[in-house]
């Protein structure tokens, strides 16, 4: 071999083995070491006796979690795969047509796409068991002079994948998992049960030049929360006004949602389905809301003086904006921070369950019963 | 540790490098700092099991040190020594294999099953600890009478994890003298880099599709799912394996060792016999010398021949699991060596393009029984693939789903670099010279290279919707 290409070899080996490390120790700190992931990233392990053993693991742990140009080498990565093969890099997206992601935690967090070709379903034993829980939790309410509706939203796939997402095998738009669970609510109990699909369909039939969810993040945007919201509304007696485009305003440059966050490229993937509503609320409201806390609370000077408790997911932050001039006290707290506890405590006239479609095993075991 | 992780790539491989490099000049402390290394590299996986491997080499070289000393004893000696390494294989590996199987038959808990995690590499390094006895029995190898030295051949990291399983008459020289020179170097690199890429870039684009496939419910699984599955995973199995190779027997080169091939574009046989001839060539060479020729190898008449090669395709598998599907897995390609010697070797060598398809198709299906966690489970899935008449063929929606744009044309590549470039390289001689260690080829590894790097750090992002705790 020549002696030149000798030499290219060892430039190799300098480049790819021995420079990362060595020139991430002077310019490493100027570079965005930005904690893309939502989740803590390992810690340096410490070495001691005791812990030697698990000291390997724990230290690849960190290795991978600190390595030099990480977040670099991962956003050139996905640049790569997103841009010149329109692949997701990361399994749990799936890239649709039109620059559309879509959610795929298959289990992890929900399972989105099984809810669409029905791997998630629920059998009938445990369907008979959430009719039983939430008869119960409904009950229990009526006896406190309390109303109980169960809200459950759908998935962004179950209303834009048949549009936007590669053809599945098995998929049936029109009966998801969400479809399954209120029919069989509907069909078995008197339970008061909000599922806004048909409407939200009605206005995408009706708007045809927006979109009501958004297209890099999981969650409805502005405008679907308003359809969503009015379902509810309409189900407690009370009427919002009709959408109007002329109230509808996009909002242009906005940063890509949490799809395109986990693909590490929400400065690369705008949204392009970022709304804001003109709307006026018939009160003057004010927001009292805990910022430590996941939580809305407001209270108004509406002349409905019932309060409202919302135990709720992320898919209740739209709403907020349109909820709390119809009540006196409007109290939105994350389910994650719900206890039974809390129904006595805040003593609401009105108590909905709110749920997104991929979380509505929730159902099973949502109580309001010590 | 995998030769496959960062830590290996960047902290573990450029510090014994130039370790090594430090030390090329004196070889008796190179070799105690390359066994420094390697034992460090087992316990990194094995934090716990290391003991159990210095206790082999010890035990090993002690009974190598009494059948040098005891001439008159050393047939005994031998026994016991295999017995030995028998055992400890026998009582790690398959123990719950064993206990499982006569509590099925005697239909009742005789032996009650055991928490035994199965050391890495313990095959390999336990076939190699045997090499050296037997060999030393024979006459074929001097005495290692250096410890440090013995242990360095058994644990030596390049090819201690994955093979290939190196016989100690090819090593013991190169134990005591070895260069380390700038062509072994790159030379060696070259190798490694071509064994990463394999592994990281083809081998486990195909595993992604190949486990979504064996994943699925056997009820969903239609005739090409099935026939996909089973090809991918025939790509994924060589890629991987032959990749580690690779990257075992470049590592080597780099620290002045070499290694015999292990792998020969196997998937280019036209008999199931010379598939294994140029499959794990270690493992066959190792059985071939240890157990078929001491049987009588075929100098006993065709039965004796038969029963010999059952006994070793039957060990065969067992050596790769403990688990009934790995036995009938070698079971049925003994089966085919068999029917080779029967009269089929005859017409396979008559009808190339008959022979190439008949050797592809036997060894794709074994791959199924080789893949599947149940014998059932196999034969449910090689149903769909030889009955396709009775199943439901096809459905687009499984497939847009399994691949992309990216996935294919790694796909391509790796049914490409199975045999087909090489033919067109020898083929074209001039072509294959004057690509070989080229500016240009060089330029393609360092592709490899950085696009290796790439997915494994991306294999490091772990991303969630909302943030955990």
């Amino acid at each position: 071999m020549k002696k030149s290409n000798n030499a290219l070899w060892v430039v190799v080996f300098c480049v790819f083995f021995l420079a990362p490390q060595t020139f991430y120790l002077f310019c490493g700190k100027y570079l965005d070491s930005e904690n893309y992931e939502k989740r803590e990233l390992a810690e340096k392990p410490r070495v001691s006796l005791a812990t030697m053993a698990q000291y390997p693991v724990a230290f690849d742990t960190y290795y991978n979690d600190t390595l030099p140009f990480r977040t670099q080498i991962i956003q050139i990565n996905s640049l790569i795969d997103y841009y010149g093969f329109h692949e997701s890099p990361v399994s749990k997206v799936i890239c649709g047509k039109d620059d559309w992601l879509f959610y795929n935690p298959r289990g992890a967090d929900g399972d989105p796409i099984g809810d669409l070709t029905g791997t998630s379903f629920f059998t009938s034993e445990e369907l008979e068991v959430m009719v039983e829980n939430l008869v119960q939790t409904r009950n229990h309410l009526q006896t406190q002079g309390r109303e109980f509706v169960i809200m459950i939203n759908p998935n962004k796939e179950s209303l834009y994948g048949m549009q936007y997402l590669p053809e599945l095998y098995g998929a049936d738009y029109n009966y998801t998992k969400a479809d399954q669970v209120v029919s069989y609510l509907k069909e078995h109990s008197d339970l008061k049960v909000v599922y806004p699909k048909e409407e939200i369909q009605k206005a995408m039939r009706e708007f045809p030049k927006y979109e009501f969810y958004y297209s890099t993040d999981t969650h409805w945007n502005a405008l679907g929360a308003y359809i969503g919201t009015q379902c509810l509304l309409e189900e407690l007696g009370y009427e919002m006004p009709h959408l109007e485009s002329e109230n509808i305003k996009h909002i242009d440059s906005v940063d890509g949602g949490d799809l395109a966050n986990m693909m590490g490229l929400s400065s690369h993937i705008m949204e392009k389905n970022s709304y804001t509503i003109d709307f006026i609320a018939d009160a003057s409201i004010k927001d009292v809301s805990n910022p430590v806390f996941d939580e809305h609370r407001f209270i108004s000077d509406s002349l409905n003086n019932k309060k409202l408790l919302m135990i709720r997911d992320s898919f209740g932050n739209a709403m907020a904006p349109y909820i709390g001039g119809y009540f006196s006290e409007t109290y939105m707290p994350h389910r994650g921070d719900y206890s039974v506890a809390m129904i006595m405590e805040e003593n609401p006239d009105i108590v909905v369950y709110e749920v997104v479609e991929r979380y509505v095993d929730n159902l099973l075991t949502f109580s309001t019963v010590q | 540790m995998l030769f496959s992780s960062m830590t290996f790539l960047w902290v573990f491989f450029p510090i014994v490098v130039l370790g090594s490099l430090l030390l090329r000049n004196k070889t008796k402390y190179q070799n105690i700092f390359l066994l420094v290394v390697s034992l460090l590299f087992y316990a990194w996986g094995e934090p716990v099991y290391v003991l159990l491997m210095l206790l082999s080499i010890t035990v090993n070289w002690l009974f190598g040190v009494w059948i040098d000393k005891l001439p008159h004893y050393k047939k005994y000696l031998l026994v016991v020594c295999i017995v030995i390494n028998l055992l400890l294989l026998g009582y790690f590996k398959y123990y719950n294999f064993l206990a499982n199987s006569i509590n099925n038959v005697l239909r009742s808990e005789v032996l009650s099953a055991r928490n035994i995690a199965l050391p890495i590499g313990i095959s390999f390094f336990t076939f190699q600890a045997l090499s050296y006895v037997i060999d030393l029995y024979r006459g074929n190898c001097k005495v290692q009478k250096n410890v440090l030295n013995l242990a360095l051949y058994v644990s030596f990291f390049p090819q201690l994890i994955a093979g290939p399983i190196v016989r100690y008459k090819d090593i013991d020289e190169q134990i005591q003298c070895r260069q380390m020179t700038m062509e072994r170097f790159t030379t060696g690199l070259r190798r490694f880099v071509y064994g990463l890429g394999k592994k990281v870039i083809i081998s486990n684009c195909c595993a992604e599709i190949a486990d979504q496939l064996f994943a699925l419910n056997l009820e969903s699984l239609t005739v090409a799912g099935a026939w996909i599955a089973a090809i991918l995973y025939t790509l994924q199995i060589y890629y991987d394996f032959s990749g580690y190779s690779d990257m075992a027997i470049g590592l080597g080169r780099i620290f002045g060792f070499d290694f015999l091939e292990n792998f020969n574009y196997p998937y280019v046989s036209r008999s199931i016999h010379e598939f294994w001839q140029r499959w794990h060539i270690s493992l066959g060479g190792w059985f071939k010398e240890y157990i078929y020729i001491p049987l009588g190898g075929n100098r006993k008449g065709k039965l004796r021949t038969y029963f010999n090669l059952c006994v070793v395709f039957f060990l065969t598998g067992m050596w790769h699991g403990a688990s009934w599907n790995f036995v009938l897995w070698g079971m049925y390609h003994g089966f085919f060596q068999i029917v080779e010697r029967l009269g089929l070797e005859k017409v396979l060598k008559k009808y190339k393009i008959f022979s190439h398809l008949y050797c592809l198709v036997t060894v794709l299906v074994g791959w199924v029984l080789f893949r599947v966690e149940s014998l059932s489970e196999g034969l449910r899935v090689i149903a769909r693939m030889i009955l396709p008449w009775r199943f439901n063929f096809f459905e687009f929606g499984e497939l847009t789903t399994l691949f992309s744009t990216r996935k294919l044309l790694i796909i391509c590549f790796g049914v490409l670099g199975a045999g087909v470039i090489q033919f067109v390289g020898k083929k074209i001689p001039t072509l294959e010279a004057r690509w070989k260690y080229s500016c240009v080829e060089c330029l393609f590894c360092a592709m490899i290279l950085l696009y290796s790097i790439m997915l494994l750090v991306s294999g490091t992002y772990n991303p969630f919707i909302y943030f955990r705790f």
